[in-house]
């Protein structure tokens, strides 16, 4: 019996309350006690005593509790959650703003652990002062005031960078160099589409005279920015790890390309296809090089690096991609049969041009036909240079000096009066805009490059 | 269980509700669950019991000894659950409590020691939740709770000798139900040698 009960009694205590269970137990039945008070008249007296045993103090002070929890955890929500959502949308002179740089910021680049990360996030930070100006320019709100901040703030940022940078460099100096480019080409992006902004912005307001670049401090401070960061260029990062940032870059700029197919215009798609084709081509290039030259290859491909980084920049950045043509960012590179076929519009023209000075010529004074026999002999002097040549883009820019040449003197021409109207001009040969991107079209000819006027 | 109109100060009988509470939640939530075999309600169960009994206390009665009063409250509430349950078998509940008188055997404590013996308690206790509500309710209350027969007849309001009986029954039924589970075991065993 003994043996059976006490193996029976020990066996059953292994049936327990969980203290979870318990604490909700009691938790009900205190809150039962609490709305079912024993009679006025008795409790008078236990109340003031209740804190005598910690059990007792439950009743009391439990409901307060979760209700000052519940309050707590609303207003912490508020504080920790949902200002700072809100902050990160501000601009200067926003009464959030302060919030956005000094507590989000600062937050994120505590959470920063590698120098990299670090230097990356200061960047990004450069970006959000930049992109910040820009955005308050275009909506006629960049005070002097908020400007001046702003161009302070790029400083700031610029010497954070700098320092990170400095610090990566006593760990590893090809990712410092690699950074360094980076900022370099960030702050180039910036730099350019600011400037360009301000042009347009300048033409439209041209009958002001006292009107000038909006941004003129802020860009003034990325412009010192950059001659500072140039200065510490030095030598050229090892090809794999260039390689390595390459790939790294351009995975992103392709994930970036995917979610731009989705929601915009197909002309940014195509513009950033296009570029980012050229990099997968000067890639291939540098690889077929490296056996041969190695620092060549490595200067192709920290093109490469750069002309990624400006896509993605002008990619991720709508205020750039917006105000800012991608052509003046990032230019098409073309590929040798595309040089081929524009050199070959660009011989057709040159030849047309000679032909035409040569029939003006008798009609024109002798000054003016001494300057055209000079631009004969450079055109054709050019002309052997680009027979013999085996770079495609120098025989471009060789017959397009030739057709600027020729052209000049058909120009001459016209101030004479000798028109060259009755022979076919120059203005018939197809003249692309400078934004337009042509698909790389292998062994065809594609358009040519406009003979420069 | 005695309990009438109270002489303790107010304050006094919300300390000792406090501490029967903190003393036998554990003891009544198992005893609940052994008889209806689901946490949940049983938890419901113990909260049931514990107000029903403050709001006895807010009635102005005393309540000497909480424990035997808990159970009784308790108790009654588990009947009360199954009824709820069992609409249909209360013919069967009611055929159940004509018990007879037992025989000499059944009602000697000796005996159910000595029948106690030669049963397995773990493997028993297993098989508790398969053993009739009347048996079992005894058992649990004896071996779980460890109480007496006196405190047993009390609480389910039947005379000391039925409460022996139904233990001793409830023994040999737990006895019966390991024998035919060893024999199972055994018969299986066998098969598969052949």
């Amino acid at each position: 019996m003994k043996r059976f009960s006490e193996q029976f009694h020990k066996k059953a205590q292994s049936v327990s309350l969980q203290a979870i269970e318990r604490e909700e137990l009691r938790q009900r039945v205190y809150s039962y006690m609490e709305y079912h008070p024993l009679p006025e008249s008795r409790v008078s007296s236990s109340k003031k005593r209740v804190s005598l045993t910690p059990s007792q103090q439950y009743p009391f002070v439990q409901m307060p509790l979760s209700l000052i929890m519940k309050w707590s955890a609303v207003t912490a929500a508020v504080v920790l959650v949902i200002v700072p959502m809100l902050a990160e949308r501000s601009v200067p002179g926003d009464s959030l703003y302060a919030i956005k740089v000094q507590f989000n910021e600062e937050v994120i680049s505590t959470l920063k652990l590698s120098p990299y990360e670090k230097v990356e996030w200061e960047t990004e930070r450069l970006n959000r002062r930049i992109a910040e100006a820009r955005l308050l320019a275009s909506e006629g709100k960049l005070t002097d005031e908020v400007e001046a901040e702003i161009a302070t703030a790029v400083k700031e940022h610029t010497e954070a960078v700098q320092e990170e940078i400095e610090v990566l460099r006593a760990e590893d100096a090809d990712q410092a160099t690699l950074a360094s480019i980076e900022l370099s080409t960030t702050l180039q992006v910036q730099s350019d589409a600011f400037v360009e902004e301000g042009n347009t912005v300048m033409a439209l307001a041209m009958t002001d005279a006292s009107s000038e670049n909006p941004a003129q401090m802020v860009v003034d401070a990325i412009n010192e920015s950059l001659t500072k960061q140039d200065q510490h260029a030095d030598t050229l990062p090892s090809y794999d790890k260039i390689m390595a940032r390459v790939e790294i870059n351009t995975t992103r700029a392709y994930e970036l390309l995917q979610s731009l197919k989705l929601n915009t215009e197909d002309k940014l798609y195509k513009d950033a296809q296009r570029r980012l084709d050229d990099v997968g081509r000067t890639i291939e290039k540098a690889n077929g090089l490296r056996g041969q030259n190695e620092e060549v290859a490595q200067g192709q491909l920290l093109d490469a690096l750069q002309r990624t980084q400006k896509i993605i920049v002008f990619m991720s950045d709508a205020e750039v991609s917006g105000t800012t043509d991608i052509e003046a960012i990032v230019p098409i590179v073309y590929t040798d049969d595309e040089f081929k076929g524009q050199l070959g519009q660009l011989r057709e023209d040159i030849n047309r041009k000679i032909e035409i000075i040569k029939t003006l010529t008798p009609q024109v004074s002798a000054n003016a036909a001494e300057k055209a026999a000079y631009a004969i002999e450079i055109a054709e002097s050019n002309e052997a240079i680009i027979a013999s040549s085996t770079e495609p883009a120098n025989a471009v820019n060789l017959a397009k000096e030739s057709a600027t040449v020729l052209g000049d003197a058909i120009a001459l021409f016209e101030t004479e009066g000798v028109s060259a109207r009755a022979v076919p001009s120059e203005e018939t040969v197809p003249t692309p805009e400078a934004t337009t991107t042509p698909e790389v079209t292998e062994g065809s000819t594609p358009e040519t490059e406009a003979p420069q006027q | 269980m005695a309990f009438g109109k109270t002489s303790h100060s107010p304050e006094d009988q919300e300390t000792r509700f406090l501490k029967a509470f903190e003393d036998y939640n554990d003891a009544l939530f198992r005893h609940a669950f052994l008889r209806v075999s689901s946490r949940e309600k049983a938890v419901d169960l113990v909260h049931d019991t514990f107000t029903k009994v403050w709001s006895y206390l807010r009635g102005g009665y005393e309540i000497d000894n909480f424990r035997p009063f808990l159970y009784k409250v308790l108790n009654n509430l588990i009947i009360d659950e199954y009824r709820k349950k069992k609409e249909s078998s209360l013919d069967a509940l009611l055929e159940l409590e004509g018990v007879d008188e037992g025989s000499f055997e059944e009602l000697s404590e000796s005996t159910a020691e000595a029948l106690a013996a030669t049963i397995d308690g773990k493997k028993a206790f297993e098989l508790l939740e398969q053993l009739p509500d009347q048996y079992r309710e005894v058992i649990i209350l004896r071996f779980v709770d460890q109480l007496g027969p006196r405190e047993i007849s009390e609480l389910i309001e039947e005379t000391e000798n039925v409460v022996s009986v139904r233990i001793h029954r409830g023994l040999k039924t737990l006895r019966k139900m390991l024998e035919a589970q060893d024999e199972a075991a055994l018969k299986k065993r066998m098969k598969k040698k052949t």
